[in-house]
């Protein structure tokens, strides 16, 4: 532990005249020890879709059955879905990393409503908890893909009820989250954090908060259809009693559509903080990342219906949307470009986080192309429901959100612990994962593109190929991954401790002890400079 | 930690929060817009056969109830206690009014073969199944918005009554009546569009 | 670019940073490169996309019904089959609907794809340029088979799709079709019921009563020799209780004929079943029952026939057995009859198939074994 450390208590240490233990936590309204809460219930989580992915590429190394039966199948690649999208990637930055330096890096001394901040993390655990009883209650684990798409998820007689109401309450919980960051970052910026001093990360929960907030109460409305379709024979998405099926689908991309931004903003607001960090220079275009990000926000809440081109709706909307789909390509190129143009003529210094982030840059823009394949009309049709799709939203979420949570926990591990992982092992395992990952998904745009259809139990001979190489993949991505965590894992007990800015970075978290103490700042910080001036810092350890 | 009162704050996150209830609802209008679109016509011959006396009384009660409110918070503001403790349980007494009158009329509804999965729904057009459909769902949201309002308001009573909610912190009460003009709002466009819809 | 710069701009290379914090010209121009890029990446996929969309005059016109887990196909003039047959160089366009949940028309090898809805009809169109067999898909998640539901796509040249459309698969193949061509089931039923002549049903080999010309009875059995006396004398042995009215069918109906219309009656049965087994295949029904004792979706077909069934209906259970009657209703209407105990409520109703058809499905349900009791 650092020199300056002992003279708080920093926050993992119980309060001052108070007992700590695990209530100490659970009940907490710091929002340090709330984000780590979530924080370790994602990891936990995000190992849990570990699993099920890995299960579901090991039944299709080989065409028919090889490890399980199709009801399993299906309710596994479901139940992949659920977990890593509403329980792991949506909660992942904000609702971890956002709670613990977002405060932090205002220069606040929590949030705007910690109460509330506790209530929406024991909303997350019970959904989370209600997603684990709808597997082993009723009629069998949900097997409807985490679209829930009606008509079939409301005739399944597996336990869908339970599932909706899980998601309708992370979604609340969501909701609750973003809300908490907007008003915070509102209110609570210390004097002198201007709008433009403040750090691309907070940019990008702040436009991430707008989207919880406005687009969430839409999948919880739609998601209680589905409930009181199944439960009360309100039947309004079905065509036997007046109702259209198609607009579910409308109904549903409305949120979901976005919640892809609410996935992916936070991390690219991970990879503003860390470029600059390593090369020793301002980032590029600072006002034009922090307006994309709320372009992107903007725009993305209009190109839902992109996932149905095919689905029978209007050709008008088809143009419409597949127009939108294209205008949100354009902030994100800019993201990008400035993200490289950061690099050029820095001082680079290479660790472990930077690496996260350049994969991050690599597998994003993969993943941004091929999502230019499937928002023109024309190819989508062919390519929509493959595994061209399938490739393309993992290069984009896990590629890019997965990468760049990864590079948070790299960039931030010193400060949350005051100890530092070892360096080596963590290039090792980023390259092993990222090696791993292009063998893992780059088959599947191959075999997306030679007609693969996604969701399928068994396959013809025809694509056994790169099945293969991509079972193969999931190996070496696994391996990485567990290094990775593993190497983390030690770093906590283990770690050379280190001072409060091992990096040499310029935001307010790194001005204050690592760990940071209970109420972050001894006085209230006045803030003089950007966050990304690099002058006169340097890295203390 | 000091006591930290940020009363913009509180607004701001309110405001927010009644934004996302906006939007919740707003699903269902949005299904409800597409609907009429579809079948204009069997979803006036079933706007026929709600009572309008009901709907009526429901919307002069509401409104009503909304006023008492915003009574009740800007005496508050004037430092009338007592008066404001009285206009909060008048208004969470109109809540009361408003829920039973509804009782009866989907009691009425229900008694004449009418409610979701019924046979005598599943039988009419599928143009009226929807409108019914849509009516229950959203008049039972609505009134599930009622009771939560309800009760947040009689919350908020027992902090005046404890001196939690005072005349120089009533930003719990502000809110309270917020959300509770929202549940107005909510059935200020519910009424005509199943009501009125004729 | 960027590992380029990582490690041109390496620490140990470049120590001190260039203040760079912003370029304008340089983010203006990577605005609008990619703008004018996407937009041009718009135009043609919206192009493509429109070609996919508009129909050609004269297209062929196929009805599309997609269910768990099967696709059925109709031409125009009624017939039915489970795979796609088309004539080569032909636009052929596709109307599509589902009967039960979201199914999605795919042809790789064609490049396209549609949802079929249940409640609405959407369409696709394509023109097959080389005879051969493509795969056709189901694109949309629809639960337990999805992976299973395929089928193909037969290209074959005009000459060739004409005569398989205009080949009759009439339950018995053409001994039947000549029965009705001949006009001899306006007479004789097929399924038991009495008319101006005896029914056919059961027919071949059962014991009749006789009466000769000369009012004198007999008994005789219905073996090969009587059914061929029968077409060419008819009033020479006339079944009791109906009136000696049938014309000989002596130069009425070319010997050949008569030879088809024979073989018809004496192995209609299993002729029967065959048409049972085939229709079964087409409908899809095996893709939900097995035929060989393994549980799928639904109960198997094999040692159905007369197996005591438990039902919910309503609610309530009762108890029914799984005969002739009971299995023609459940097909014709699965939903009316309730559930199987065990099984979802899935099954679509049938509406569109004949009494004989259905008699044909049972037919083939009681040749694969009847329940163990």
């Amino acid at each position: 532990m650092s020199a300056d450390a002992h003279d708080h208590p920093n926050f993992f240490q119980p309060l001052p005249g108070t007992k700590g233990g695990i209530a100490s936590w659970i009940f907490s309204t710091d929002h340090k020890r709330i984000g780590m809460l979530y924080l370790y219930c994602i990891v936990a989580m995000f190992l849990v879709g570990l699993t099920l992915g890995f299960l579901i590429r090991l039944e299709l190394i080989a065409p028919g059955r090889t490890i399980m039966g199709p009801q399993t199948y299906n309710a596994l690649f479901t139940l992949h879905g659920v977990v890593m999208i509403f329980l792991v990637v949506i909660p992942s930055i904000p609702a971890a990393f956002g709670n613990i330096f977002l405060p932090i890096q205002i220069g606040a001394e929590d949030v705007s409503f910690p109460r509330l901040n506790i209530f929406s993390w024991w909303l997350y655990v019970t959904g989370a908890v209600l997603a684990v009883v709808s597997l082993v209650t009723g009629k069998g684990a949900p097997d409807t893909g985490w679209t829930f798409y009606v008509p079939f998820s409301a005739v399944t007689t597996t336990n869908v009820d339970v599932a909706v109401i899980a998601v309708f309450i992370l979604g609340f919980s969501s909701i609750l989250t973003g809300l908490n960051f907007i008003t915070t970052l509102h209110r609570l910026r210390a004097p002198g954090m201007t709008w433009t001093r403040l750090p691309l990360f907070c940019w990008s929960l702040y436009a991430t908060g707008w989207i919880q907030v406005l687009a969430t109460p839409v999948l919880g409305i739609t998601v209680l259809l589905i409930f009181a379709e199944r439960v009360l024979g309100v039947g309004l998405f079905d065509p036997s009693r007046g109702g259209d099926p198609i607009l579910y689908q409308h109904l549903f991309w409305i949120y979901s559509h976005p919640a892809v931004y609410i996935m992916i903003l936070p991390a690219m607001g991970v990879i503003s903080e860390i470029l600059p960090v390593f090369a020793r220079k301002p980032i590029f275009g600072y006002k034009m990342i922090a307006f994309s990000s709320l372009a992107i926000a903007f725009a993305g809440s209009l190109v839902w219906a992109h996932h149905m081109f095919v689905s029978g709706m209007s050709d008008t909307a088809v143009m419409v949307f597949s127009f939108l789909t294209f205008v949100v390509a354009i902030p994100s190129a800019i993201k990008v470009f400035n993200w490289v143009s950061t690099l050029y003529k820095g001082s680079i210094r290479v660790e472990p986080p930077l690496w996260y982030a350049l994969a991050f840059i690599f597998l994003f823009s993969i993943g941004g192309l091929t999502g230019l394949v499937l928002g023109s009309a024309g190819t989508d049709v062919h390519v929509h429901d493959t595994y061209f799709v399938v490739a393309h939203f993992h290069y984009v979420i896990f590629g890019g959100l997965g990468f760049g949570l990864f590079g948070a926990m790299h960039y931030w591990f010193p400060k949350i612990y005051g100890r530092m992982y070892d360096k080596r092992i963590a290039n090792w395992s980023c390259l092993i994962a990222f090696v791993g990952f292009n063998i893992l998904y780059f088959p599947m745009f191959i075999i997306g593109l030679q007609g693969m259809p996604r969701r399928y139990y068994d396959y013809l001979p025809k694509y056994a190929e790169g099945h293969f190489i991509s079972t193969m993949g999931s190996w070496v991505l696994a391996t990485g991954l567990l290094l990775m965590f593993w190497n983390l894992w030690r770093g906590i007990r283990h770690g050379k401790p280190v001072g409060r800015n091992p990096w040499g970075a310029a935001t307010l978290e790194w001005m204050v002890p690592s760990p940071p103490p209970h109420h972050n700042f001894e006085a209230e910080p006045v803030v003089t400079h950007g966050p990304y001036d690099y002058t006169g810092v340097k890295p203390d350890a | 930690m000091h006591e930290h009162r940020d009363y913009e704050g509180a607004k701001i996150g309110m405001w927010l929060f009644l934004f996302t209830e906006v939007l919740l609802f707003g699903g269902l209008f949005l299904l409800y817009a597409v609907y009429l679109h579809r079948y204009p016509a069997e979803f006036h011959a079933a706007g026929k056969d709600l009572s309008r006396i009901f709907g009526t009384a429901n919307t002069i009660v509401l409104i009503s109830s909304s006023l008492c409110m915003a009574l009740a918070i800007s005496a508050l503001q004037r430092g009338k206690v007592l008066l404001s403790q009285r206009l909060v349980l008048l208004t969470v007494a109109m809540a009361g009014v408003f829920l039973v009158n509804k009782f009866f009329e989907w009691s009425a509804k229900i008694g004449h073969g009418i409610y979701p999965n019924s046979p005598g729904l599943l039988a009419l057009p599928p143009g009226e199944m929807v409108f019914f459909n849509l009516y229950y769902l959203m008049t039972g949201l609505h009134g599930i918005h009622v009771i939560i309002g309800g009760a947040v308001l009689l919350y908020g009573w027992r902090l005046m009554r404890a001196g939690r909610v005072t005349p120089e912190h009533f930003v719990f009460l502000e809110n309270g009546g917020l959300y509770w003009h929202l549940v107005d709002l909510v059935w200020i466009y519910l009424f005509p569009l199943f009501y009125l819809v004729v | 670019a960027m590992l380029w710069f990582v490690w041109h701009y390496r620490e140990s290379r470049h120590p001190v940073p260039a203040q760079i914090s912003g370029n304008v010209p340089a983010e203006i121009a990577w605005t609008l490169i990619p703008s004018i890029l996407v937009m041009g990446l718009f135009y043609y996929g919206w192009e493509g996309y429109k070609a996919l969309r508009t129909v050609p005059e004269g297209a062929m016109e196929v009805k599309v019904t997609a269910r768990m887990w099967s696709w059925v196909f109709e031409y125009p003039g009624g017939k039915r089959n489970s795979v796609l047959v088309v004539p080569v160089d032909t636009p052929v366009k596709l109307r599509m609907t589902s009967v039960d949940v979201i199914h999605s028309l795919y042809v790789p090898a064609f490049r396209i794809k549609m949802d079929t809805v249940p409640g609405m009809e959407t369409y696709a169109w394509f023109k097959a340029d080389r005879p051969g067999e493509y795969d056709l898909l189901c694109a949309e998640y629809c639960g337990l088979k999805h992976a299973n539901m395929i089928t193909t796509v037969k290209v074959v040249d005009k000459a060739a799709f004409d005569t398989w459309l205009a080949s009759t698969e009439t339950p018995g193949g053409k001994g039947r079709a000549l029965m009705e061509t001949h006009g001899c089931i306006s007479c004789h039923s097929l399924d038991g019921t009495p008319g101006v002549g005896p029914t056919f049903k059961d027919l071949y080999g059962a014991e009749r009563e006789v009466a000769l010309p000369d009012g004198s009875k007999r008994k005789v059995f219905a073996d090969e020799g009587y059914l061929r006396r029968a077409f060419t004398d008819p009033n020479g042995e006339v079944v009791v209780g109906y009136d000696p009215i049938m014309p000989s069918t002596e130069g009425m109906v070319p010997n050949e004929d008569m030879e088809q219309m024979l073989a018809w009656l004496m192995h209609g049965n299993e002729v029967g079943r065959e048409e049972g087994r085939r229709l079964m295949e087409a409908e899809g029904c095996i893709s939900c029952h097995s035929t060989d004792g393994s549980i799928i979706a639904g109960p198997s077909l094999k040692g159905l026939w007369n197996a005591p069934t438990t039902v919910l209906r309503d609610g309530k259970e009762q108890q029914v057995t799984a005969d002739e009657a009971y299995l023609r209703a459940k097909i014709a209407n699965a939903p009316s009859l309730g559930t199987v105990k065990g099984y979802d409520p899935m099954m679509p109703p049938y509406e569109h198939l004949t009494p004989e058809q259905l008699g044909s499905m049972v037919e083939y349900i009681k040749s694969l074994g009847e329940h163990a009791h």
